[in-house]
């Protein structure tokens, strides 16, 4: 709930099950995997988990849900927005894509390794006009009643979805002392996750809001997830990270507000790191048997950055090919995935290799 | 480096399916990776191929085919490097 301006791996022998063929292809641990016979996984080299805080943590985990890959449906209310106003729906959303693609979210991974989102759509809606003074269960029933007319989506497989409605300006909420706030409610036995944003006619005031909205919904969309221990906020409602912040920073020329971060002991807009790309390395080194088959996997690799992978013989042995390969990914969570490489031996000798890769950037 | 989201989609439980994204310039080097979005800790989730035709002189068109690995739905978004 947000309040006031600032809210919100051993080896496997033969194919991968379905998989019929394979040619060549394409961070944190290697294990080999396991299946028919050996599956390996490795240790991360050089990616490490964000440290979780420590026993002072102002915000704790009380095991509801979160959403790991938000999806964002920003929904425009109102007939105003069908007059070219002042920012345009079309600017809100530029930036809300700015955002989600940035870096702000990617420090939510010391919470349960939440990750970034992405812009799932949007949806202006002309035919109604939010009251002034309205309430939750008014933006609630404006939700329910265009996912019935079927105007904007149902929720995600995954229920992912975070609804964003957001204001005309001139709209206020029935509690005067806040700007934008998200809850839930249920529809058919599904928590529909939902947030409204009011509108000062400011662009940056507004990304503010939904960059707090945001975070909170992700770490805390029902009020049972991360939530602060007693005393951490003032006001009443949910007590979620955004709401212990209220400073401000562009990122790629979008304002977005700081959340708390336990790892930090501080409020923070986060920045990807400073590294050199492209990058490589050896991540692990293995052997497959004579015309066999092994499979590892290697873990805690961030989701924003680009990893290509190349199984490389260590011996020389001319005259034919040795290995060829094949990369299956798992999204362990919203910020951190794990490579699966099943490596194929081509002789009738064992080969040890380097599993070696290359980060080519952030995406 | 240019990277960027292609196309999103959902695949049913273990599913192959084909997509074709088109009018690549034929001299930009394209790399391919699918990443599920459906976050889902224990196992691989998707594997991709990539073949390529060359649609006219300056263009080509890639074909990506994924596989779900999983007895689950899989939400997944395709993206592409270009490197060169």
């Amino acid at each position: 709930m947000a309040k006031t301006a600032s809210h919100g791996g051993k080896t496997i022998d033969g194919d991968l099950a379905g998989v019929s063929t394979i040619t060549a292809d394409i961070h944190g641990g290697v294990v080999q995997a396991e299946a028919f016979e050996a599956v390996y996984a490795i240790e991360p080299t050089e990616v490490r988990t964000p440290k979780a805080g420590g026993a002072n943590n102002k915000f704790v985990d009380n095991n509801g849900p979160v959403i790991q890959v938000m999806q964002l449906f920003l929904i425009y209310w109102g007939n105003a927005w069908t007059t070219n106003p002042t920012p345009s729906s079309a600017q809100i959303t530029s930036a809300c894509q700015t955002m989600l693609a940035s870096s702000y979210m990617t420090g939510l991974a010391e919470y349960r390794g939440i990750g970034r989102g992405f812009l799932r759509g949007t949806a202006v809606i002309s035919t109604s006009n939010p009251p002034n003074n309205f309430t939750d269960t008014q933006v609630s029933t404006f939700i329910d009643g265009q996912l019935t007319a079927g105007t904007i989506p149902g929720p995600d497989i995954d229920n992912q979805t975070l609804y964003c409605v957001v204001m005309p300006t001139g709209v206020s909420a029935s509690n005067s002392g806040f700007v934008g706030e998200h809850t839930y409610y249920t529809r058919s036995g599904q928590r529909i996750r939902f947030a409204w944003i009011t509108n000062s006619g400011s662009l940056a005031s507004i990304t503010r809001i939904i960059s707090h909205e945001v975070v909170e919904a992700a770490t805390d969309p029902e009020g049972s997830a991360f939530l602060g221990v007693a005393g951490t906020c003032s006001q009443g409602g949910w007590c979620e990270i955004g709401d212990v912040c209220s400073s401000t920073s562009a990122l790629n020329g979008v304002t977005v507000q700081s959340f708390w971060s336990n790892s930090a002991g501080g409020c923070v807009v986060p920045a990807f790191p400073t590294r050199v790309y492209p990058r490589v390395g050896v991540q692990w080194t293995g052997t497959v048997h004579a015309n066999s088959s092994g499979r590892w996997f290697t873990f805690n690799w961030p989701e924003w950055e680009r990893v290509e992978w190349r199984m490389l013989p260590t011996v020389p042995r001319p005259g034919a090919a040795e290995l060829r390969w094949k990369v299956a990914i798992e999204r362990a969570s919203g910020n951190y995935l794990t490579y699966w490489i099943t490596v194929f031996n081509l002789i009738a000798q064992d080969v040890t290799f380097e599993g070696r890769y290359c980060v080519l950037g952030r995406t | 480096m240019t990277t960027g989201v292609q196309f999103r989609g959902t695949l049913s439980p273990n599913q192959t399916q084909r997509w074709f994204t088109f009018n690549w310039p034929a001299l930009q080097h394209v790399l391919w990776e699918v990443v599920p979005t459906s976050a889902r800790p224990g196992a691989a989730q998707v594997d991709w191929d990539v073949a390529i035709e060359r649609a006219d002189p300056s263009n080509v068109t890639y074909w990506i085919t994924i596989v779900n690995l999983t007895n689950a739905s899989v939400q997944f978004e395709a993206r592409y490097a270009i490197v060169a």
